[in-house]
C-alpha cells in the first residue's frame, strides 16, 4: 500500500497549493483537483489513499462530490475541510459516512492526525476487501451439492441429520464436509460460519 | 322554315296588299278620270250649243241692225231723212245699241258726210275712206247688200267691224251708210249677261288673234273652248268661247285629292303597319334575347302559382330546364320555412299589388340558394310576372360580416382596454364603453370633440397637446405614452396609451387609433415597490453591518489558512533538513501575497463602513416612526396586533440619521409585536409614543402588552448573543444601543405595568 495518495479538491488556489505544500512536507503523495468535476474525471478503480474536501465550491460542491462518490462506491475516505457557517453540512456529513471534518483555519497537526487516520483506514478496507473477495471465489468454487451439505452445516445439523434431509449416506456427507472444509479453508464450523458471512456480503 | 324563306315570304305576303291598294286606286283614278272626261264632254257639247246659240243671236242682232240700217238707207234715198232726222235717229239708235260706235253716211265718193254721235273723232265728215275702206265700201255698192269690212284696230286701239249698207235709189247707188262695230262692244253687248259669265267670248280674226274678249279675265289655257265660223260677217272671224270653271276646280279636284289622299293614306298606313311590325319583330327578338341572356331570372307565372314561362337562367341557378319546371307551381321549390311568407306574397298578388321579397329556393341537387323576387301582377292576364336575383352569395357575405362585425362589436365593447381613435386633424370619431367609462364622458359627447380634449388635466394640458401633436406627426413612440388624464369628476389617473394608425378597407390611413390602459394601480405597486426596495435597501445597510463581522471572519480565514500551511510547510521542511531553497523562497512569497489578501479585504470593508455612516439632521419624528410602521405593518396585521401611534403634532424635530432611528424603531416595534403571539389573551396592541422629556430631549416609547421579562432579562438585554427568542442571534438590541448612543442619547426597557414592556430611548432636539 506504498501508493497511498492524498487527493486535494479545493477550489481556492492558494488553498490548494498551500495545503499541497504542508502535505508534502509532511511527507504525502499528493494530488490537487481545481474542481469536483475534474476529480470525478480522472477518479479510477485501485486508487488509494483518502481525500480532503472543500465543502464550499461553486458548480459541484463538496457535499454533491460525496455523494457521487458513494454511488460509485468509492471506498477513498473523505475529509471534509469547512469554513463559517458550514458546520451543520459537515454535520450531515459525518452521517452519511465521511470520516471527518476540519475547519478553517487548521493546525497542521490536526491535519496530519487525520490524514494518517484516513491512510491506516484506507489500507484496513483493502484488507478486508481482498479477503471478502477471496472468501467470495472460494464459495464460488462449491458444488450445488456442496453448497447444500455446508447449509445444513451452517444450520447447525449433525452429520446424521444432513444425511436423512439430503437422503445420501452419513459416508458421503463426510465426504462433502472434509471437502468444503478444505475448499473454503478453514478447519472449524466456526471459521466457516466466518468466512461464508464474509464472503456473502 | 328557316327565318331567311320566312322573311322572304314575309316580303312576298307584304306586296299584296300594296299591289291591291295600287290596283284599286289606279281603278279609282281611272273611274274619276272618266267621269271627268264625261262631264268634260259633257260640258264640251253645252258649249258647242251655246257657241252656237251666241253666234245666232250675235247674227240676230247684227241683222236687226242691219235691217234698221237698210229702213233708214231706204229713207234716205226716199230723201225722207236730212241730217238731223239722220242724226237723231242715229243717235238715239246708237244709245240703244252699245255695240255700235258710230254710225256714218259716206256718200257714193267714197266721202264722209254725216257721222254720229255728233262729237264723234273716228270720222271726221269730209275725209275720205281710207285703209281697207274703200275695198268694202265697192263691194257694198257692188253687190248692193250689206257686207262687212274686215276687221282693223284704230289708233286708239280698239278692234273694229264696218257694216256697209248701200243706199241705192233704183239703180244709183247715193253711197252707203256704214255701221261701226267696235269688236269688244259685240262681244260684250250681244250676248246677254250670263252667257258672259259663263264663258269668255272671244272674236278672233283668221290669224287667230283676239280681237275683241267679253272679260279680261282670261280662263286656264285648258279650259273647254269651242270657236266656230262667225259669218256673217265672216272674212275668217271666227267666235270663239272658252268656258269658265263654273264648278270650282275644287269639285273636280276633291275627289281626285281623296283618292290619291286616301290611297297615300292607305300606303302609308301599310307601310307604316309593316315598320310597326318589323319593329315589333325585332323588339321581341331583342326582348327573347334579353330574356334568354339575363342573369337574372326572369319568368311568367299564373295567378294559381305555377310557372308558364322560364328564362334559361332558371336552369343556370337552380338547375331545372325549362321543360321541367314549366307547369310545376312554384311553391314546391320553396324551402319550408319561407313558405308562409310565400304564401302571403302569392296572396298579396292576388290582390293586385306588386311584392318583393327574399326567400330559399331548392335547387336541383337538393340545395337552397337565397333568391330575391320582384313580381308584379297583370290581373287582367291573371299572369305574375317575375324577377328573380340570386344572392345567396350576398347573404352568406351579410352573415359573414355581421358576425365579424358582432364579434369585434362585442370584443369592442367589452374590452377592458379604452379604444378611441382620432381623425388625421385630431377629432374624435370613434370611442369603445371601457374608454368612456374610464374618462366618464359617454360617447355623444366625445364624438366630434377637438382638442383640447375634456380629459386633459388642466395642469398637465401642455404635455397631453405635446403628446397629441406627436402623435399627428407619426412619431408617437411604440411603446406607448404614458399620461395622466382626468376623468369627469377631476379624478385623477395614469393610463398609458399606445398609438397605430387607422387605415380604412382601401388602405388609405384616415386616422390614429390608441389604446389605453388604466396604469394607476401599476404605478402605484411600482412606487411602493420602490419605496419597498428602498427600505429595504436602508435595512439591508445595517443588517449587513451585522452580518459583516461574520462575513469578515469568513473572507479572511483562506488567506489565513493558505498562510498557516505555506508557514508549516516550510518549517516542516527546514526541520527535515529535506528542502530546496528556491522551494522556500517560493513558499514565503505566495504566503505573503496572502497576507497582501487579507489586508485587501480587511481595507474593503472599511470602507463599506465609512459609506455606511450615519449623516444626523433634524428629522420629524413622526416622519421617522410613520416609515417604520409601515414596514411593520404587514407583520402586524398578520400577529393580529393592533399599532397605535401617539405624537404630538407640535414635537420638535430631533437631531438625527433618519435611517438609524428608523431601524431602531422598527427593530423595538418588531420585539414588540413577537412579545405578543396569537396564543396570548387580551388585549394585542404595540404602541409608539413619544414626548419631551424634562431634560430638551425627545423621549419615544416602544410600549406592548406581550410577555414581559424578569428582572434578570431585564440585566441581559443589552449583552450581545443573549436572546429570548429561539431563533434569534442577539445582535439587534446591541446595535439599537449603540445607535442611540451615538446620538447622545439613552436606551432602556422597563416593565409596563399593566403587563408587557416598555422600551424608551432618547434624542437630542437640535
Amino acid at each position: 500500500m506504498t501508493n497511498q495518495r492524498v487527493y486535494i479538491v479545493d477550489d481556492d488556489e492558494a488553498m490548494r497549493d498551500s495545503l499541497l505544500w504542508l502535505l508534502e512536507s509532511q511527507g504525502f503523495v499528493v494530488t490537487a483537483f481545481a474542481s469536483a468535476e475534474d476529480f470525478l474525471a480522472a477518479c479510477r478503480e485501485g486508487m488509494t489513499g483518502c481525500i480532503v474536501l472543500d465543502v464550499r465550491m461553486p458548480g459541484m460542491s463538496g457535499l454533491e462530490l460525496y455523494e457521487k462518490l458513494n454511488e460509485r462506491r468509492c471506498l477513498l475516505p473523505v475529509i471534509f475541510i469547512t469554513g463559517h457557517g458550514d458546520v451543520p453540512m459537515a454535520v450531515s456529513a459525518l452521517k452519511k459516512g465521511a470520516v471527518d471534518f476540519i475547519e478553517k483555519p487548521f493546525s497542521d497537526k490536526d491535519m496530519l492526525r487525520l490524514i494518517e487516520q484516513c491512510m491506516e483506514l484506507d489500507r484496513n478496507n483493502r484488507d478486508k476487501q481482498q479477503q471478502t473477495s477471496a472468501t467470495a471465489r472460494r464459495l464460488a468454487s462449491l458444488t450445488e451439492r456442496e453448497v447444500e451439505v455446508m447449509d445444513q452445516i451452517l444450520a447447525g445439523k449433525l452429520n446424521k441429520q444432513i444425511a436423512d434431509v439430503l437422503n445420501i449416506s452419513i459416508k458421503t456427507v463426510e465426504v462433502h464436509r472434509s471437502r468444503i472444509m478444505d475448499k473454503m479453508a478453514v478447519r472449524t464450523a466456526a471459521e466457516l460460519v466466518q468466512a461464508v458471512m464474509r464472503g456473502r456480503q | 322554315m328557316n327565318s331567311e324563306s320566312a322573311a322572304n315570304q314575309r316580303n312576298w305576303v307584304w306586296s299584296i296588299p300594296y299591289i291591291a291598294i295600287g290596283i284599286f286606286a289606279l281603278a279609282m283614278l281611272t273611274l274619276v278620270w272618266g267621269l271627268q272626261k264625261r262631264e268634260t264632254d259633257l260640258q264640251y257639247d253645252v258649249l258647242g250649243r251655246d257657241v252656237q246659240w251666241a253666234e245666232q243671236t250675235m247674227r240676230l242682232h247684227m241683222q236687226g241692225t242691219q235691217d234698221y240700217l237698210a229702213q233708214m238707207a231706204r229713207e234716205m234715198a226716199e230723201d225722207k231723212l236730212d241730217r238731223g232726222g239722220f242724226l237723231v235717229r242715229a243717235t238715239q239708235y246708237l244709245a240703244n245699241t252699245p255695240e255700235l260706235a258710230n254710225l256714218v253716211w259716206v256718200d257714193s265718193g267714197q266721202i264722209i258726210r254725216w257721222t254720229a254721235p255728233f262729237e264723234t273723232t273716228d270720222w271726221i265728215a269730209g275725209e275720205r275712206l281710207a285703209g281697207a275702206q274703200p275695198s268694202s265700201f265697192a263691194r257694198a255698192l257692188t253687190s248692193g247688200q250689206p257686207t262687212y269690212g274686215e276687221t282693223y284696230v284704230n289708233h286708239r286701239g280698239a278692234a273694229l267691224l264696218e257694216v256697209y249698207v248701200p243706199v241705192q235709189y233704183g239703180r244709183t247707188y247715193l253711197g252707203a251708210l256704214v255701221g261701226v262695230y267696235t269688236i269688244e262692244g259685240m262681244v260684250r253687248h250681244l250676248v246677254p249677261n250670263w252667257f258672259g259669265e259663263k264663258y269668255s267670248l272671244s272674236i278672233v280674226d283668221a290669224a287667230g288673234t283676239v280681237l275683241a274678249s267679253n272679260t279680261s279675265v282670261t280662263p286656264a289655257a285648258d279650259a273647254l273652248s269651242y270657236a266656230i265660223d262667225f259669218d256673217p260677217p265672216g272674212n275668217g272671224l271666227a267666235l270663239r268661247a272658252k268656258a269658265f270653271r263654273t264648278d270650282p276646280g275644287v269639285g273636280r279636284v276633291v275627289p281626285l285629292i281623296l283618292i290619291v289622299g286616301l290611297t297615300l293614306m292607305v300606303v302609308w298606313s301599310l307601310w307604316a303597319l309593316r315598320s310597326h311590325f318589323q319593329r315589333r319583330v325585332r323588339v321581341e327578338k331583342e326582348r327573347d334575347r334579353l330574356f334568354n341572356l339575363s342573369l337574372d331570372m326572369l319568368c311568367i307565372a299564373g295567378m294559381d302559382g305555377s310557372f308558364r314561362r322560364v328564362n334559361p337562367a332558371f336552369d343556370r341557378v337552380l338547375g331545372y330546364s325549362a321543360e321541367k319546371i314549366t307547369g310545376t307551381p312554384l311553391l314546391d321549390y320553396v324551402h319550408p320555412d319561407d313558405m308562409a311568407a310565400v304564401v302571403d306574397a302569392l296572396r298579396q298578388l292576388a290582390a293586385g299589388q306588386p311584392v318583393s321579397f327574399e326567400s330559399r329556393w331548392r335547387t336541383v341537387d337538393g340545395q337552397y340558394r337565397w333568391l330575391l323576387w320582384a313580381i308584379n301582377p297583370v290581373p287582367d292576364e291573371k299572369l305574375l310576372y317575375a324577377v328573380a336575383h340570386d344572392i345567396t352569395d350576398r347573404r352568406e357575405d351579410e352573415e359573414r360580416l355581421k358576425s365579424a362585425y358582432a364579434f369585434r362589436k362585442a370584443m369592442g365593447e367589452s374590452l377592458v382596454t379604452g379604444v378611441r381613435a382620432i381623425d388625421l386633424e385630431g377629432r374624435i370619431i370613434f370611442v369603445n364603453p371601457a374608454f368612456c367609462r374610464m374618462i366618464g364622458w359617454s360617447e355623444e359627447e366625445l364624438l366630434g370633440l377637438r382638442p383640447p380634449f375634456p380629459y386633459w388635466p388642466p395642469e398637465e394640458a401642455e404635455q397631453r397637446r405635446r403628446d397629441l401633436d406627436l402623435t399627428l406627426a407619426g412619431q408617437a413612440p411604440p411603446g406607448g405614452i404614458e399620461m395622466r388624464i382626468m376623468r369627469r369628476d377631476g379624478h385623477r389617473l395614469d393610463v398609458r396609451m399606445y398609438l397605430s394608425p387607422l387605415i380604412d378597407s382601401q388602405g388609405r390611413q384616415i386616422g390614429w387609433m390608441a389604446s389605453m390602459n388604466d396604469i394607476t394601480d401599476l404605478k402605484n405597486m411600482e412606487a411602493e415597490t420602490l419605496r419597498h426596495q428602498k427600505r429595504l435597501e436602508q435595512t439591508s445597510r445595517l443588517i449587513t453591518l451585522g452580518e459583516m463581522a461574520s462575513s469578515l471572519a469568513h473572507e479572511l480565514n483562506q488567506p489565513l489558512s493558505a498562510i498557516a500551511n505555506y508557514c508549516m510547510g516550510s518549517v516542516n521542511r527546514l526541520k527535515s533538513d529535506d528542502y530546496r531553497r528556491e522551494d522556500i523562497l517560493a513558499a514565503m512569497e505566495k504566503a505573503s501575497a496572502q497576507a497582501e489578501r487579507a489586508g485587501k479585504i480587511i481595507r474593503r470593508t472599511r470602507e463599506f463602513v465609512k459609506k455606511s455612516e450615519p449623516v444626523r439632521a433634524p428629522v420629524a419624528l413622526a416622519e421617522i416612526v410613520e416609515e417604520a410602521i409601515g414596514f411593520a405593518d404587514i407583520e402586524a396585521r398578520k400577529a393580529g396586533v393592533i399599532l397605535r401611534v401617539e405624537i404630538p403634532a407640535d414635537l420638535p424635530p430631533v437631531f438625527a440619521d433618519r435611517i438609524m432611528i428608523e431601524q431602531v424603531v422598527l427593530n423595538l416595534v418588531k420585539n414588540g409585536i413577537e412579545s405578543m403571539p396569537q396564543s396570548q389573551a387580551g388585549a394585542r396592541d404595540l404602541c409608539v409614543s413619544a414626548r419631551l422629556d424634562g431634560g430638551g430631549m425627545v423621549e419615544v416609547a416602544v410600549t406592548d402588552r406581550g410577555s414581559g421579562m424578569t428582572a434578570e432579562q431585564a440585566e441581559r438585554l443589552f449583552v450581545p448573543f443573549f436572546t429570548t427568542k429561539a431563533e434569534g442571534m442577539g445582535m439587534g438590541l446591541n446595535i439599537c444601543r449603540s445607535i442611540i448612543e451615538y446620538h447622545d442619547g439613552r436606551l432602556w426597557a422597563q416593565p409596563n405595568p399593566q403587563g408587557g414592556s416598555v422600551f424608551r430611548f432618547t434624542l437630542p432636539v437640535p
